[in-house]
């Protein structure tokens, strides 16, 4: 996956096993760069879970944190 | 690859014992991994044992409310081939570390693999290695394993 993804790792796309992140200053560099993610996936024939996935979001929460224009916080679903 | 260390012997374990119910379980499970290509029948000398873990679910009824559901997670125990490998050393990173890469962005997007680990073939010829027995047979797996 990370050798999948590597040349778009960092400028705007983070992976931690199964889960992709991506993420962009701007919402018109944000489908840019959804547009060239998803073409990655789909030359490399990797299938994605729709019902997991978010797209073009503010607020998503990604591996136990909730990340939006803000800054990074705890999920707080995590917390009881 | 599944390198193991020098002198390794096949691994070969006795399979646990099935609850009478579960063995239904079992063989639907290992018919439906064998219907995806995900497993083939076997003559390996390997051995590991499964089990059957219980996991909860989700599933959506007709007027649209998730109901919880008691489903059974298919898992084979490599502990004792876990023993034998040859670690490799490949970076994780700390998701601290991964998130410090996110300040100024406003836009996100995720997605997740579809049970991410059988998208990836294992090196023919390794499979052998995985083999493992059920009640009504011995099975290789031809992906890798979550």
């Amino acid at each position: 996956m990370n050798a999948t993804l590597a040349p778009i790792l960092r400028p705007f796309a983070l992976v931690f096993f199964d889960d992709i992140l991506i993420y962009s200053p701007s919402y018109e560099e944000h489908l840019q760069h959804l547009s060239v993610v998803l073409s990655i996936l789909k030359e490399d024939q990797w299938k994605v879970k729709l019902l997991k996935c978010a797209f073009s979001q503010q607020k998503v929460a990604y591996l136990g944190h909730v990340i939006s224009c803000d800054g990074v916080a705890t999920d707080d679903t995590k917390i009881q | 690859m599944i390198p193991l260390i020098l002198g390794a012997r096949p691994v070969s374990i006795r399979p646990y014992r099935v609850a009478p119910e579960l063995k239904d379980e079992t063989e639907c499970q290992v018919q439906d991994l064998c219907a995806r290509g995900v497993i083939v029948h076997s003559d390996s000398t390997f051995s590991s044992p499964v089990l059957l873990v219980k996991k909860t679910d989700v599933t959506v009824d007709d007027v649209g409310d998730s109901l919880p559901v008691q489903t059974w997670r298919f898992v084979a125990d490599y502990r004792h081939l876990n023993a034998l490998t040859v670690k490799s050393k490949y970076p994780l990173q700390v998701i601290d570390e991964i998130l410090h890469e996110l300040s100024r962005s406003k836009w996100f997007s995720k997605l997740e693999l579809k049970a991410e680990y059988h998208q990836i073939r294992l090196a023919p010829g390794e499979e052998h290695k995985t083999a493992f027995q059920t009640h009504d047979g011995n099975y290789d797996f031809k992906v890798c394993l979550d």
